[in-house]
Parts: C-alpha cells; sequence; structure tokens
C-alpha cells in the first residue's frame, strides 16, 4: 500500500476487515454476574419493605403542615443564644470523652500490636487471637457497649469514655496492625540479627517506622469520636449530646437551634485541626 | 572487635548447607570458611542463591540441612536468648537501606548495640548509655559521617545511609558483617566508597567480611577471595587475580541458557 493511499483503501498486500476472535468470557460467568445483579436488587426491594420505606411519609415528613421545614425550622428560629455558653461547656466535655477515648485507646492498640501483626507476632495462635478480640470489639457497637457501661459505671461521661475506648481499640488495632504490616521490613531485620530482643525491635524499628502513620489515622479517628461521643451523650454518657436531647425531649428547639450550631462549629474545627496534623505527619 | 567465645575459631564456617523452596533446591550442599581480616565477594546470578546463603548463615531463614558455625556457636542449636547473643557476632548490610528513616543517624547507630543494653536503658534513645553513644559518634566517624550524626536518615544520600548501617554494624561490635547486595542501589561513585570501606574494616579492624555482589569488577578490584556461584553451588572459589574473565561470563550466560 502506497504511503499516499487513503486510510483504509485496499493495497495488494491488504486483507478484509479482520474478523475478531470469539468471546471468551463463558455463559456460566455470564449468568453468574446476571444472578448477582438480581440478587442485589432482591436486597434492595427487601430492605425497602423491611426498613418501612415510604416517600409519601419522606415527603410529608419533610414538606407537610407538621413538618421539618414547615414547623420544626420556624420554631427552632431565631437561636436562643441565652443557651450558647452552657452549649459551648457541654461540647467541651463531649470532647474530653473524644480526646481521653483515643488516647486509651492508642494505647490500648499499640498494646496489641506486637500480637496483631503478622509479620512481627512471635505466634500464629496469638496472632489470631489478638485479631478476633479486635473483631469482637469492632463489632459491638458503641451505643451497645455505652448500656452496659452506663450499668457499671453509672450516668457519666466516663461511661462513654470507656465504651469509646474498647470499640476504639478494635478498629485502631486492625488499621495500626495493617500499617505494620505494610511498613519495610529491613530495619527490623538488620535489629533481629543484631540481637536485639522482641520488645527492642518493636520500639526501636517497628513503632518509629509506623509512627507518623500510627497518629495521622489516630488524628482521622478524632472527628470520628466526637460524634459519636454526641451521639452517646444522648443516651446518658453526657455532653452535648445530652443536653439536645434533653431540650428536643421538652420541644425547645430555639435552645436546640443554639447546641446545633455550636456543634458543627465544634465538628468543623477538630476536622481542620485533624486535617492540619495529618499533613504536617505526611510532610 | 566482637568477643568471640573462641577466637582462634574462624569466625563463620559453613557445612553442607542445604535449602529448598518448594520443588526449587536454591543451595546444595555449600560449604565455606570465613576469616578474621578477609573481604570475600560472592558473584552469582539472580536466583543461583547468594542471599539465601546469607540468610541461612545468620538463621534468618532456618536451612534444610548443614550448619553455620557463627564465632565456634552452632547457630542451628541455639533457641530464644542464646540464638540473639550468638547472632550479635554478625551484623548484616542489606541491600535496600535498613535504617529507621524517621531517627538520626546517631541513633541508628547506637541501636546496633541494643542486644548489649538492659530492657531499661533502651526504652527510649533518649536513656541509652553515654558509652553507646560514645561508640556510636566513633562508628560514625570510622566511616566518614560524623558530621551527619544529627540528620534524619530519611534524607541521607543512598551512599551516606549505606556507610551509616555499617556504622551500625560496627558499633554492634560484630566480628562478622554480612552485606547483602550493598551497593546495588549505589552510584558507582557511591559504590566504589563503599567497597572501600567495606574492604578497610577487613583489613585494618580485623573484620570478616561476606558480600554479595553484582559487580564483578568491584569484586575482583577489592575482594581478598572471590567466590563464584551457579544453581545454588559454587563454581570457584579464588583470589581475583587467579578468575578468569570466561569464568565470571558463566556464570551469567549459564543462567540464561537454563532459563
Amino acid at each position: 500500500m502506497s504511503i499516499d493511499a487513503p486510510i483504509g483503501a485496499a493495497g495488494p498486500g491488504a486483507t478484509a476487515t479482520p474478523r475478531l476472535p470469539p468471546r471468551t468470557r463463558a455463559t456460566r460467568s455470564r449468568l453468574i454476574a446476571y444472578g448477582a445483579v438480581a440478587v442485589v436488587l432482591g436486597l434492595l426491594i427487601f430492605s425497602w419493605i423491611d426498613a418501612q420505606g415510604s416517600v409519601t411519609q419522606f415527603f410529608d415528613g419533610l414538606f407537610a403542615r407538621k413538618g421539618l421545614f414547615r414547623d420544626v425550622v420556624p420554631h427552632s428560629l431565631p437561636p436562643d443564644l441565652s443557651a450558647l455558653w452552657g452549649g459551648v461547656r457541654a461540647a467541651v466535655t463531649t470532647l474530653a470523652i473524644a480526646i481521653l477515648s483515643i488516647a486509651f485507646g492508642l494505647i490500648g492498640a499499640i498494646a496489641m500490636l506486637p500480637l496483631a501483626a503478622r509479620n512481627i507476632t512471635p505466634s500464629r495462635p496469638l496472632y489470631e487471637l489478638a485479631r478476633v478480640v479486635q473483631a469482637i470489639l469492632r463489632a459491638i457497637p458503641e451505643l451497645i457497649m455505652l448500656l452496659f457501661f452506663l450499668i457499671v459505671f453509672g450516668f457519666t461521661p466516663f461511661a462513654a469514655v470507656v465504651a469509646l475506648t474498647f470499640h476504639g481499640i478494635g478498629v485502631k488495632g486492625k488499621l495500626f496492625a495493617e500499617a505494620v504490616e505494610e511498613m519495610e521490613m529491613a530495619p527490623v531485620e538488620a535489629l533481629r540479627v543484631a540481637g536485639a530482643s522482641r520488645i527492642q525491635v518493636f520500639l526501636h524499628a517497628v513503632l518509629p517506622g509506623v509512627r507518623n502513620t500510627l497518629l495521622a489515622l489516630t488524628m482521622y479517628r478524632l472527628d470520628a469520636n466526637f460524634r459519636s461521643a454526641v451521639t452517646l451523650g444522648a443516651v446518658g454518657g453526657g455532653g452535648i449530646g445530652f443536653l439536645i436531647d434533653n431540650e428536643l425531649n421538652a420541644f425547645q428547639f430555639k435552645i436546640v437551634c443554639t447546641y446545633m450550631i455550636v456543634l458543627v462549629v465544634f465538628v468543623l474545627a477538630i476536622e481542620r485541626v485533624s486535617t492540619i496534623v495529618r499533613a504536617r505527619l505526611n510532610a | 572487635m566482637g568477643s568471640g567465645a573462641a577466637a582462634a575459631d574462624p569466625p563463620l564456617v559453613i557445612e553442607g548447607i542445604r535449602k529448598r523452596f518448594g520443588e526449587n533446591e536454591v543451595l546444595g550442599g555449600v560449604s565455606l570458611t570465613l576469616r578474621r581480616g578477609e573481604l570475600l565477594a560472592v558473584l552469582g546470578g539472580n536466583g543461583c542463591g547468594k542471599s539465601t546463603l546469607l540468610r541461612c548463615a545468620v538463621r534468618l531463614l532456618d536451612p534444610d540441612a548443614g550448619s553455620a558455625r557463627l564465632c565456634g556457636q552452632d547457630l542451628a542449636a541455639l533457641r530464644g536468648r542464646s540464638l540473639r547473643m550468638a547472632r550479635r557476632e554478625a551484623a548484616v548490610v542489606f541491600q535496600q537501606i535498613a535504617l529507621v528513616k524517621q531517627r538520626s543517624a546517631l541513633e541508628n547507630v547506637c541501636c546496633g548495640a541494643l542486644a548489649q543494653m538492659s530492657l531499661g536503658r533502651s526504652l527510649s534513645t533518649t536513656a541509652f548509655p553515654t558509652e553507646v553513644r560514645d561508640r556510636a559518634a566513633m562508628a560514625l566517624q570510622r566511616v566518614g559521617m560524623l558530621d551527619k550524626a544529627w540528620q534524619r536518615a530519611g534524607t541521607l544520600s543512598g551512599g551516606q545511609a549505606q556507610r551509616v548501617a555499617i556504622a551500625r554494624a560496627y558499633c554492634q561490635q560484630a566480628t562478622v558483617i554480612l552485606a547483602d547486595e550493598p551497593v546495588s542501589a549505589l552510584d558507582p561513585r557511591a559504590a566504589e566508597e563503599v567497597m572501600e570501606l567495606l574492604a578497610d574494616l577487613a583489613h585494618s579492624d580485623g573484620l570478616a567480611v561476606l558480600a554479595v555482589l553484582h559487580q564483578p569488577e568491584l569484586a575482583l578490584r577489592h575482594a581478598d577471595r572471590v567466590l563464584g556461584m551457579r544453581l545454588g553451588a559454587f563454581a570457584f572459589d579464588k583470589r581475583p587475580d587467579e578468575v578468569a574473565p570466561e569464568e565470571i561470563e558463566a556464570l551469567y550466560v549459564h543462567l540464561h541458557e537454563a532459563a
């Protein structure tokens, strides 16, 4: 075919449009794909029915005469600023719950780390045990844990601290173990050969190697912990969640509005601090 | 250097070590003796068993058969603390930089002496004994890195980091240095400097140095003995001036043909 020949023009060596080889995807795998779509659709329909989903109820709840935007919102404005200081004070308590539970959770997760990371664990059974304990702590929601701890510790913010700490050990423990499993092992092996003990290797090769990652993950969890602390507060854990629940029950929407403003400001501020610290750690 | 229970024994004696990964026999019963004041270079193609030999020598891998005697102690017979204590006679310098990047060069070098510290003194780098810090400073001076003592390891160049890793081995007071492709990630100048340093540690400080290399020219220039490996066995073990170019070529040609 000459260089000047138009694209697609048949030359001496040209052949007809090539035949594509038959698709290799088997009928069986196509059937599996259709089956998977059918199962997902079935699950969605079941969930809608089981959760009593209702389009009418949704729009009524938001826009009807007694709905959110025509009844609750107008009764919430303007916010009652006389409740501002009380709201800030309670939010500080909620923040204290979040900070304490993060700190204790950090200690607990690091303490489990030598067992829970596959590449440094002294034995497979201990590794499995540590991972099972973490999975159980993760599986029990903080709210359910709190219900138990309220019985043990009474209606105090400390019960929320304990609940969030245990749940946090489960969550952070898994994240931390994964960070260690992905770390470079050369510094660890170098110290092992140098005769360092397991504890020394952990303290001087493993922990410094993943320190920034662990702190970044912890900061990432701080705002999540604050939001969880608000929720736990509503069921007896104290702080701003407790005040919001109380005032909602008393239909004091203007005060609730003030608390919501305080809550949003705190969450945004914590998110901002968390982002800044994580950016510095990753630098 | 090195306390060495039996000073008269060669620091490292490997006898009939075999290692198999699944169907693949990586080491087919090799033996060697490494003497004090000697730099032994091991050459061979990828997968010929060089690094496996080095790892079996300090029981980072357990051999299927054979023994490795480090300063007179059979590592296969040891467990736990006694294995740790015996193993501190050897230091490994890896191809990839095995330093904790977030810590200073000095702190990394101090960690070479962890096995000689009590747990209480080794909990934090600030609690390290003064004599360990002094020894680390001397080690850094020995490798020409004293002026970088407080620099974070992560900010050092490849050649500088490898020197710090060697200083850590020096601070460990090891009798044997096992270097697994220590210059593979370095530019030619830095590679030359690191090899000069390893040779100097062998000749001036009396250490026994085994270096796995992929650069025949460096091996011939700096080593006292060159050991050629092919398919899990030793092809030759000679002084550099006795090694013929075709013998080195055969180490690699053979592998290509086998593939």
